[in-house]
């Protein structure tokens, strides 16, 4: 009796021991699983990766790129336009002012426009104060010390307008309706630019603001009518041409708005290892991976297309092929046996199940290499920025797909009949993204072909492969050289 | 785990939903895991019971029809894998030995008490398989002599004498624990 007792409080002391016992099973051990599932091949995706996430984040990109593209084609050269088209204004006293315009169109509010030729009294002009309310800052000024007394007649600025018969008029604040797709109608409203502003002072007394305002001295002004043409014509041919140069230099930067470029990059493929929170016992840390892992050289190459947002500014898109590939050499140790001839091999990269067809058979010891090359194709998004005309700086996400993997294992002392067959890495991202960042020289060798040598890093912003024992982030750093032609 | 969750995770299992299927596994993996190593004596046995069980888990959980016997379900699993391992293997020996130890019924208590989980994992795993089984059937899951005959396939009597036996050895072998 006292027996029974006593084996019923010793089954019940056991067994409280094990209440609530647990013991974290390998992460390998869930990919294993997970491959099993009819519905749960596909791993858990993280937030980032979820639908919802990377449709918001297109459309997004999609919308600021086209907002780019129509700010910088319909907005910017329409706001230069009205800069470019508008003539001095005058000052009186200070106080009134008013605006000159050529070739706008009879929305604008015309204030006067019959201005007689040649010599106006100070006194036959009439500013309508009510239309200048819309005006913050005029564009030129000319105050009343600019009146001559004898002949009291405007100095040359609003002479030149009289004889080209402009109008007087104030700039109202503009709205521009245009369509992209339709039913998309966008509706700009801007304001008059800020024009340059003309000051004239007398003797150099008057004080005048740094960078914004350019001077009119008394020099300017001639008695003689025959000078003051000649002054006219020359500041009228010599503004027209600044112009033209302009007008020349932004429509050959507007033909060349589209290029692709071919690359091809000899390129160093490696990782930087990082412990994993879920291994951080056990052997396998960064130092022991680094020892057993070497770098090696890839090519890569892709086809991109580039488009000019700005005068100084790129974006270029496409599609490119990277490798990373390491060498390893297991140094014994690294095995652990499953079976006779099967054993599980520990890279920093994840885990290969190993079957060696030999009567041998596997031994905890035996030194193993192995050459792993995993393929991605990678979508970059890239801005490139020129500080100098040659010279640019690139840098942008890229987004890789993993299409392939190879392993390649073997004995160290390789010996006939040894051969060993391994599964691929288990777990690696399909999905992965990286940051690309270089410097590039770029030089015209033809027409519309320019060539340019541009050394750059990608790194993985991603480990490659979470049920890993430690955390690895590949990189490549390469020299890619561009073949670019213009459109 | 509420038993409204445990109904969502059955339900999202069901449909096969990822998210739901690695909930259940973080859930109740470190669990199951205990187990598998409970009834084996090899990591490598273990992790494949694991892998198995939960597999047979996700393909079975349509069939489960009360929700808050899900843990105990699954175990039952677990063990079914862990004893069709050893059945294919042929390796249940249902050994017998005399060399019992003297130790006073206390004396026994105490020294239960005072090693840890590790140390009577290791003296349990020591013992011949078929004393193992029981041992993890009868004392820590509770199983009657009953139902513990039926999965091996032995007598209601053999389990029992087999069960007297390994308290025995298992005695014996935390004193040699508690004396390292």
């Amino acid at each position: 009796m006292k027996e029974k007792e006593h084996n019923k409080s010793f089954d019940e002391l056991l067994r409280s021991k094990y209440q609530d016992e647990k013991v974290s099973p390998p992460k390998h051990l869930w990919n294993n699983i997970r491959q099993s599932l009819p519905g749960g091949a596909h791993p858990v995706k993280p937030w980032y990766l979820s639908k919802a996430v990377i449709i918001g984040a297109s459309i997004a990109t999609a919308i600021g790129i086209v907002a780019t593209i129509l700010y910088f084609t319909y907005i910017k050269p329409h706001q230069k336009q009205i800069e470019n088209n508008t003539t001095p204004a005058v000052s009186i006293n200070g106080v009134d002012k008013i605006y000159h315009k050529k070739n706008i169109k009879s929305n604008l509010n015309v204030i006067n426009s019959n201005i007689s030729s040649k010599k106006i009294k100070s006194t036959n002009i009439k500013l309508n104060k009510a239309t200048h309310t819309n005006i913050k800052q005029p564009l030129h000024s000319i105050s009343k010390k600019h009146y001559t007394k004898k002949n009291k007649t405007f100095k040359p600025l609003i002479q030149k307008s009289i004889r080209n018969n402009q109008k007087v008029f104030s700039l109202p604040k503009k709205t521009k309706a245009f369509t992209i797709l339709p039913p998309l109608v966008f509706h700009l409203t801007y304001n008059q630019p800020k024009p340059t502003v003309y000051s004239i002072i007398k003797n150099g007394k008057k004080k005048i603001k740094k960078n914004k305002q350019k001077h009119i001295s008394k020099h300017h002004f001639t008695h003689s009518k025959k000078n003051k043409e000649k002054r006219l014509v020359t500041h009228n041919n010599k503004k027209k041409k600044k112009i033209q140069k302009k007008e020349n230099t932004k429509k050959q930067h507007l033909s060349h708005r589209f290029s692709i470029e071919a690359f091809l990059m000899p390129e160093y493929s490696y990782r930087i290892v990082t412990t994993n929170p879920g291994y951080q016992k056990n052997i396998f840390t960064p130092s022991y991976f680094n020892s057993r892992e070497r770098y090696t050289f890839n090519y890569s190459f892709g086809l991109l297309v580039d488009y000019k947002l700005l005068k100084r500014l790129n974006i270029e898109s496409g599609i490119s092929y990277y490798i990373y590939s390491v060498n390893f050499s297991t140094g014994g140790g690294f095995v652990e046996k499953t079976g006779e001839h099967t054993g599980v091999v520990y890279t920093s990269s994840g885990t290969v199940d190993l079957d060696i067809e030999h009567s041998d058979g596997l031994d905890n010891n035996t030194l193993l290499k192995s050459f792993t090359k995993i393929e991605y194709l990678s979508v970059p998004v890239l801005f490139k920025f020129y500080p100098f005309k040659q010279l640019y700086i690139n840098a942008g996400p890229t987004f890789d797909y993993y299409f392939n993997q190879t392993e390649n294992w073997m004995k160290e002392d390789q010996e006939d009949n040894y051969n060993i067959n391994s599964t691929q890495i288990n777990g690696i991202r399909k999905f992965n993204v990286s940051f690309l960042v270089g410097l590039g020289y770029e030089r015209r060798i033809w027409n519309n072909i320019s060539l340019s040598v541009n050394p750059l890093i990608r790194i993985h912003l991603m480990d490659l492969n979470p049920s890993s024992t430690v955390k690895s982030y590949p990189y490549n750093a390469g020299f890619r050289v561009l073949l670019r032609y213009e459109f | 785990m509420k038993s409204n969750d445990i109904r969502k995770l059955i339900q999202g299992c069901v449909k096969h939903k990822p998210k739901a299927q690695k909930a259940l596994y973080d859930f109740f993996a470190p669990k199951m895991m205990a187990i598998c190593l409970r009834y084996t004596k090899e990591k490598a046995d273990a992790e494949d019971i694991f892998q198995d069980g939960f597999i047979k888990v996700y393909n079975k959980i349509h069939q489960l029809e009360q929700p808050e016997m899900l843990e105990w379900w699954m175990k039952k699993i677990f063990i079914n894998e862990a004893l069709q391992l050893y059945k294919q293997r042929k390796k249940i020996i249902f050994a017998h030995d005399n060399n019992f130890t003297n130790l006073t019924n206390r004396e026994a208590d105490q020294i239960l008490g005072r090693l840890d989980i590790e140390e009577i994992n290791k003296a349990i795993r020591s013992l011949p398989t078929g004393m193992q089984l029981i041992v993890n059937l009868y004392i820590i899951e509770g199983f009657p002599h009953k139902e513990i005959a039926k999965l091996l396939g032995i007598s209601e009597g053999t389990s029992k004498s087999q069960l007297h036996d390994a308290r025995k050895i298992l005695k014996e072998k935390l004193q040699d624990f508690n004396k390292e």
